[in-house]
């Protein structure tokens, strides 16, 4: 289920499903990924390492680091990816982002 | 590998027309940039949303086509999503670009790396919902994504431009909370001989007003005490104007008040740096040309002090001239006749700055915030904790670090180090000069270990 | 002096920590002290400490060109221990990693000592032998160290892959009372503790000559004026060679960037120190959660405190083999600090040409570790004229052919 946003789209591009820590969101291909998030509803990208307190997009243009996410187990800037097929998308976790067993 | 040239870090005015400029003459240029089309923030996605949104977003927009077409047409070799993370001496530049890290070797650097909105630290910005004005206006141009229930907040022209953008996107922002006072009004108006030559801002300017007042957006001119309520998220904005507390509840708050160069890049190679006081920050020491203390480095573009779009494209232009006769493109003669004009209109481009400057000077109590406010958003350090590591003999930022971390987080720096100069200056009666800037280095950007461990040499260093 | 307690933190976790006073001073120079250290950094201050404390000499002045510990003492990895082959360097190291063992109360300040245990790893015959002799040696000098299988290593360190093509574990030596401490804590303990004694702790105040009469040094001069002394102490590290030429002799050292990096902060994965010496590699978790990577050294001299990247490319290559899962991590600062290097791998603490002058350096890639063992030695020379930790690293050696050859034990210093 799409959540209410406080973003409203003025298009509509054909949508793909990305998965963003667990949930489905149909989002638009190609489009920014921190911005289709923001469309799609999602209000908190990360919680910090320091105290826990939730953060989301600041800059849009990746040079503040708040809109980390994690990705194949790498952590990175969603204002700097482009929306792709089949994308999973989950919440940087402390320590998530490395599997031991490797 | 070839050696380039030239090499251009960042595809926005200043660094197109550079690159483009620079071909033009023989040279041999790769431009890296990290987004994946030309534009850089000012012309974020211009080729792709220009036919789409050009109504909202209106000509200045979409005359960043101008500068992509050139760059395309130029045979520059432009690789796009590239992050530098590297810039060492004689130049090696250190990138990376679809997850494998490489290098590329110039002997002529230019940063075009353009400014970062001034931080505006004030209570509650480090919420969900709150972002720089910037980030807004990004959204709106590259994606189509608009805040529903934005108040804007702060001061400068980009203030009145973006709430002009919305309005014409038929969504309006819910108020206009603007911290300059008409006392700045007053005090600008002795620039206004300057701000007259450059008129064509000035009409502009008066055009965006218009919009946003025909629009019937509230504004609260001469805001103080402003705060940010919420708990996971903006609920609401407070302030006081003319001695009476207002609460605006709303989803989004868009803060804004100027942009100041991005010196990391510039930093991390030791180009002298000195506090402008106009423009409250540190601009690097260049020449005319945009040349730095450092050979072969040149820096045009709001990196170089701010100066806007046309003011970059042609400082751009300018540095690529000089370069192209430091390669023996051009004779001194001709770099001079080329440049003269340039030269010429770039200074009345910059004449309306000493008016904006002093019209919409910065927020005062955002940089020296009270001391609950966090300033260093990565490591969450608060205004009080650089005061109180400043009362136990803390002489300067880059010992901050060993205190408290500051700085030291992914950002590294970016949207606190202005603020930590400005405090330890207060706290130890210094300038900020004296009081300086944090030491930057590579990484620029984080870049992972594995894309380290595979990096693709330049030939050079297999007979290391 | 204000004593810290747990009470006191609790008092100021209350309210605010805005009660805390400065814990040590920022006076002005005075005309002239007993003994002036030039450096304020781990070795210069734990150097004043012990003279005042072992010796009651308390009319110091360290001085400082930066802040106090802004050299290699806020730069390196912060490893300890004392996994030497020489004697001298065993003695010497051990001091230090007992007294680091003491120091959080000896300071009445938390310097964060976990003696987590450290491990090299061996990664190739030759280093295989080289371990088995250090331990044996270890063994007689009282170091209680121990060779591991390559199933213990496993056991500590789940996260390493033994079987590396290029870099397979053979191997470890193991010092499990080996550790880290928190480099800035170190200097900060001696520093207060030194103002608490007197002393002058003088920062941002740079030696620009020194002054001498009749072969016997009378004092420096700085960027704050002419401080004279009856004895003078010269703690620089890499900038060793440059004040040494300002006394008039000449150093066998040389000077290179050491470089190290750290990651993201991740959940605890790894609590013990690793180093592998075969690919000038060596890494911890900090209490933050980062990775903490030291590299080697340049392969060439020079004062930048910066890395060069296509050197430490090769280190985090051969690191990313053995640990798997540091490749997706990201790598979030880098840094170089300036150490300086003598051709045996041992430092030198010995008198000088110039009379009343007394040189401490030359602690390589290994200096934090010896802080207080060197502090505490240095202290004893300078105040006695000979101290048993000491005599053996004279710069007479390098004349009479004495050398100390810790190239093996001093890990990435070759």
């Amino acid at each position: 289920m799409k959540p209410a946003s406080p973003f409203l789209e003025l298009e509509g591009n054909p949508k793909v499903p990305v998965t963003f820590d667990g949930d489905v969101f149909e989002l638009p291909l190609g489009a920014n990924l921190a911005a289709a998030l923001l469309a799609a509803g999602v209000q908190v990208f990360r919680h910090t390492p320091v105290s826990g307190a939730p953060r989301a997009p600041f800059c849009m243009m990746g040079a503040c680091f708040d809109c980390l996410v994690e990705i194949d187990g790498v952590v990175r800037q969603a204002c700097m990816l482009e929306v792709t097929q089949g994308l999973c998308v989950s919440r940087p976790g402390t320590g998530e982002a490395t599997d031991a067993t490797e | 590998m070839q050696q380039n040239d030239l090499i251009v870090i960042g595809a926005g005015p200043a660094g197109m027309a550079a690159a483009t400029e620079a071909t033009s003459h023989g040279l041999t240029v790769t431009l890296l940039d990290e987004q994946p089309r030309a534009g850089g923030q000012i012309y974020r996605d211009v080729d792709r949303v220009a036919d789409k949104r050009g109504d909202i977003l209106g000509k200045d927009f979409t005359y960043g086509r101008t500068l992509t077409g050139g760059l395309r047409a130029s045979g520059t070799t432009h690789l796009t999503g590239a992050m530098v993370w590297s810039i060492e001496d004689g130049f090696r530049v250190s990138f990376t670009k679809d997850g494998r890290a490489a290098q590329i070797t110039g002997s002529h650097i230019l940063l075009a790396t353009g400014a970062l909105e001034r931080p505006m630290p004030v209570p509650g910005w480090t919420l969900p919902g709150v972002m720089t004005a910037g980030a807004g206006q990004i959204l709106l141009k590259q994606s189509g994504v608009l805040a529903r229930r934005a108040v804007l907040v702060g001061s400068g022209p980009l203030l009145y431009l973006i709430a002009a953008q919305m309005v014409r996107a038929g969504t309006p922002p819910m108020a206009l909370v603007e911290t300059q006072t008409r006392g700045d009004m007053a005090r600008a108006m002795r620039d206004i001989g300057g701000a007259m030559r450059g008129w064509p801002y000035l009409v502009k300017g008066v055009r965006m007003l218009a919009t946003i007042i025909r629009a019937r957006v509230p504004r609260y001119v001469g805001a103080t005490d402003i705060a940010i309520e919420g708990r996971a998220q903006a609920e609401a904005v407070t302030f006081n104007v003319a001695g009476r507390a207002k609460r605006i509840a709303c989803d989004t708050v868009l803060l804004h008040h100027g942009v100041v160069p991005n010196t990391q890049a510039a930093r991390s190679l030791d180009v002298p740096h000195r506090w402008d006081d106009g423009q409250q920050c540190f601009v690097p020491e260049l020449d005319t040309w945009g040349g730095t203390g450092v050979d072969g480095l040149f820096i045009a573009g709001d990196g170089a002090g701010i100066g806007g779009a046309k003011v970059a494209e042609m400082a751009g232009r300018i540095a690529a001239i000089r370069i192209a006769e430091a390669v023996g493109r051009l004779t001194v003669q001709q770099r001079d006749a080329r440049a003269a004009p340039l030269l010429r209109s770039r200074a009345s481009d910059n004449a309306i700055r000493p008016f904006l400057d002093k019209a919409y000077p910065a927020y005062q109590p955002a940089l020296t915030p009270e001391d609950a406010t966090i300033v260093c958003r990565c490591e969450e350090v608060t205004a009080g904790d650089i005061r109180r590591y400043a009362g136990l003999g803390c002489l300067g930022p880059n010992q901050t670090k060993a205190f408290g971390r500051p700085g030291m987080g992914p950002c590294q720096g970016r949207y606190c180090g202005l603020t930590v100069t400005a405090l330890l200056a207060e706290a130890n009666a210094q300038t900020p000069e004296q009081t300086g800037y944090y030491r930057i280095r590579p990484p620029l950007k984080p870049v992972t270990l594995g894309e380290l461990a595979m990096m693709d040499t330049p030939e050079p260093d297999a007979a290391e | 002096m204000r004593s810290y307690s747990a009470f006191a933190v609790a008092r100021e976790a209350a309210r605010y920590h805005m009660g805390w006073e400065r814990a040590w001073a920022s006076p002005e120079p005075k005309k002239k002290y007993e003994v002036i250290i030039i450096g304020a950094g781990g070795h210069g201050l734990a150097t004043a400490y012990y003279l005042g404390k072992n010796f009651g000499i308390t009319n110091v002045a360290v001085i400082e060109k930066g802040w106090l510990g802004g050299g290699n003492t806020g730069r390196n990895t912060t490893i300890i221990r004392s996994n030497y082959l020489q004697d001298p360097s065993a003695a010497i190291y051990e001091k230090a990693r007992s007294l680091y063992e003491t120091m959080s109360q000896d300071l009445n300040y938390n310097v964060m000592f976990s003696p987590r245990g450290v491990m090299m790893l061996a990664q190739t015959q030759h280093e295989i032998r080289g371990y088995q002799r250090t331990a044996h040696a270890n063994a007689l000098q009282g170091v209680t160290t121990e060779w591991i299988s390559p199933g213990r290593v496993k056991e500590l360190v789940p996260i390493i892959n033994l079987d590396g093509p290029r870099y397979p574990v053979l191997g470890a030596l193991w010092q499990a009372r080996a550790g880290t401490a928190r480099h800035d804590a170190v200097a900060w303990g001696y520093a207060r503790a030194c103002s608490d004694m007197g002393m002058h702790v003088i920062q941002k105040c740079e030696v620009t000559g020194v002054r001498q009469e009749g072969g016997k040094v009378t004092g420096v001069t700085t960027t704050r004026g002419d401080i004279g002394c009856d004895k003078l102490g010269i703690v620089v590290a890499g900038h060793s060679g440059h004040v040494a030429d300002m006394a008039g002799f000449r150093l066998p050292v040389e000077s290179v960037a050491l470089q190290a990096l750290v990651s993201e902060p991740i959940k605890p994965c790894m609590d013990v120190v690793v180093m592998a010496n075969t690919v000038h590699g060596y890494m911890s978790q900090s209490d933050k959660g980062e990775m903490v990577i030291g590299g080697g050294a340049d392969g060439y001299n020079n004062y930048t405190q910066r890395g060069s990247f296509h050197h430490i490319e090769e280190t985090v290559r051969a690191l990313v083999e053995t640990f798997p899962m540091i490749s997706r991590l990201k790598m979030l600062r880098q840094w170089g600090g300036i150490v300086d290097m003598t051709g045996d791998r041992s430092p030198i603490l010995s008198k000088t040409p110039l009379e009343g002058c007394f040189i401490n350096c030359g602690w390589g890639t290994g200096g934090f570790k010896a802080i207080p063992g060197s502090g505490w030695g240095m202290a004893e020379l300078m105040a006695k004229g000979q101290s048993p930790l000491t005599d053996a690293f004279s710069l007479d050696r390098f004349k009479e052919g004495r050398f100390i050859d810790e190239s093996v034990a001093a890990g990435v210093a070759h």
